[in-house]
């Protein structure tokens, strides 16, 4: 029986854990814990290890969605869930008072898996605050020197979800068909 | 009309002369762009002459017999409604053009009516399943226009393939924005009935238009009627709350204004054989989502390719990216690069996509494929 992954990553909430049960076709396994530092502020449950979600497609194949950590602390799993990801569905939440370093963050961090793989933007919470806007992104995405699907994404709309996630894979071989 | 065969027209207005006179035009240089009816049901325009004694009176009579699009040629212009003026002495260009505006109005017709035919969208997703979005995806089909490929592909008919966004309001309402974004300031247009506003600063458009009326608008060539557009000072403004549903998308506006107006078909000049690069993604969560739009996005990112060879590489119909091309196009999203101004060649077959090539990656295409399957959406 075939694995594979979808690696979402992200800030702590930026809808990585509701982007994820968007899609599972399994109750989604998080190991969300009450927060004990400056997260707490922002979110008082956050995931301190993982999200894991399920999709199962005919044949018996599996796509296994992990959420990074939200904390900083637990980095060092990244590289762990990334292996054999078939790419990276990054969320950012435009309420946060700097988006554009949580951009720069996330895509240095994970730079060396996008370079070998692909990577879609989702902006959340851009009804709340709707600037910066997508072309602020694409301009600093720009000047990490990446191009990437990105669009405005509310993480509870399955219609978004799916859409970022075609993206990315359409990016892998537009030759796909689904 | 159908298949692209000459217009079928009937004549009115003219006397004996005048009428052998046009016969023979049309049998001649205009040979091709349109022809006689059999009969006045078939006809699918008119030609009237309008330089007898009582123009009014040959007008009305007219319009009492047949309510469709019409060529009026006359020595002094015209501008009537449902009609196109055509100076005498009658040169070919001028004709040809006219010609190809009433095509697009009957178009256009057609396209509204089987919008309005097109059953409603399908209801709530369900979570975990695709929606069943088949009548959504015939509307999208109805957005990129009914041309098939054998007209794409067909040299004799290129200017088809072809719209003048001038002769749309899509060009009054870019010229409009262009100001807005100039001066910083909301700009007015007046001559709609309706009121229309734009508001640079959060990206909004203010409207009491319904979405038809508008998708009316975009669809017919302008007949003369004048609309213009004015600045104005936000305090003169109605006051206008966040969630009031007349406050819509910028964006997503003119993205449907270029869709309704293209139908299929690109602006004057595109260059068909130069490679299309994407700038940047269109945010197709907010805007209505073309049929293979995604595909077409992410082929024009990884590797930019021309208009005419991006159907064939991913073996979809050439409305679909030419449609894809003028709604990215109106929002700065697009770049022919190498400026290869011919639209008159099709390049020989497109080098295959650079994937497939042995086991492993036919496999991965197999998972992409069924990956996006489940997610579904009809998006494609």
């Amino acid at each position: 029986m075939a694995h594979y992954k979808l690696i979402f990553t992200g800030p702590v909430g930026a809808g990585k854990t509701t982007a994820i049960s968007t899609l599972s076709d399994v109750p989604i396994v998080s190991t969300e814990a009450r927060a004990s530092d400056h997260v707490a502020e922002r979110k008082p449950r956050t995931t301190v290890a993982m999200d894991y979600g399920l999709l199962r497609l005919d044949g018996n194949e599996r796509v296994h969605l992990y959420g990074t950590p939200g904390q900083e602390r637990f980095d060092f799993m990244w590289d762990i869930l990334t292996e054999g990801g078939l790419g990276l569905i990054l969320l950012l939440d435009n309420t946060r008072p700097d988006p554009f370093e949580d951009l720069r963050h996330f895509v240095e961090a994970f730079r060396d898996f996008i370079k070998e793989t692909h990577l879609a933007v989702g902006v959340t919470r851009m009804d709340e605050a709707p600037l910066p806007g997508l072309d602020s992104y694409n301009e600093h995405l720009s000047k990490l020197g990446f191009a990437a699907p990105i669009f405005e994404v509310d993480a509870r709309s399955r219609r978004d979800v799916a859409i970022l996630v075609q993206s990315l894979l359409y990016m892998l071989d537009p030759g796909a068909r689904g | 009309m159908e298949n692209g065969g000459p217009l079928k027209v009937t004549l009115h207005g003219f006397d004996e002369r005048a009428r052998s006179m046009l016969a023979l035009f049309l049998e001649g240089p205009a040979q091709g762009i349109c022809r006689l009816a059999n009969t006045p049901e078939e006809a699918e325009a008119a030609i009237v002459d309008l330089d007898g004694a009582v123009p009014e009176r040959i007008w009305l009579e007219f319009r009492r017999k047949f309510n469709g699009p019409a060529l009026v040629l006359s020595a002094t212009e015209r501008r009537l409604r449902n009609a196109h003026w055509v100076a005498k002495p009658v040169q070919l260009g001028e004709f040809k053009a006219a010609i190809e505006r009433v095509r697009s109005q009957i178009d256009a017709i057609r396209t509204l009516k089987r919008l309005e035919e097109a059953p409603a969208p399908a209801a709530a997703e369900q979570p975990g399943s695709g929606i069943n979005l088949g009548p959504l995806e015939r509307r999208f089909i109805d957005i990129a226009g009914d041309m098939s490929d054998e007209i794409y592909l067909d040299i004799s008919q290129r200017e088809r393939l072809f719209y003048d966004p001038h002769q749309y309001i899509e060009h009054t309402l870019r010229e409009g924005l262009t100001l807005a974004r100039k001066d910083n300031a909301p700009v007015i247009f007046d001559g709609l009935g309706h009121n229309l506003i734009f508001c640079p600063t959060s990206h909004r458009i203010y409207t009491d238009m319904r979405e038809q009326f508008l998708r009316s608008l975009c669809v017919q060539p302008h007949t003369g009627e004048r609309i213009g557009f004015r600045t104005a000072s936000s305090d003169t403004l109605p006051l206008i709350g966040s969630s009031d549903p007349r406050l819509q998308r910028l964006d997503s506006t003119l993205w449907n204004v270029s869709l309704w107006t293209s139908r299929g078909r690109v602006p004057k000049g595109t260059p068909l054989n130069a490679p299309i690069k994407l700038l940047a993604w269109p945010n197709l969560t907010r805007l209505t989502i073309s049929p293979h739009a995604l595909r077409i996005a992410a082929l024009w990112a990884t590797r930019p390719t021309s208009l005419m060879d991006t159907p064939r590489l991913l073996d979809v119909p050439y409305r679909h990216v030419f449609a894809f091309y003028s709604a990215s196009l109106i929002l700065g999203l697009v770049e022919p690069l190498g400026g290869n101004a011919s639209p008159a060649q099709v390049s020989p077959s497109p080098p295959p996509l650079p994937s497939v090539q042995n086991e492993a990656q036919t496999q991965r295409r197999g998972l992409l494929s069924r990956l996006l399957a489940k997610l579904g959406l009809g998006l494609r």
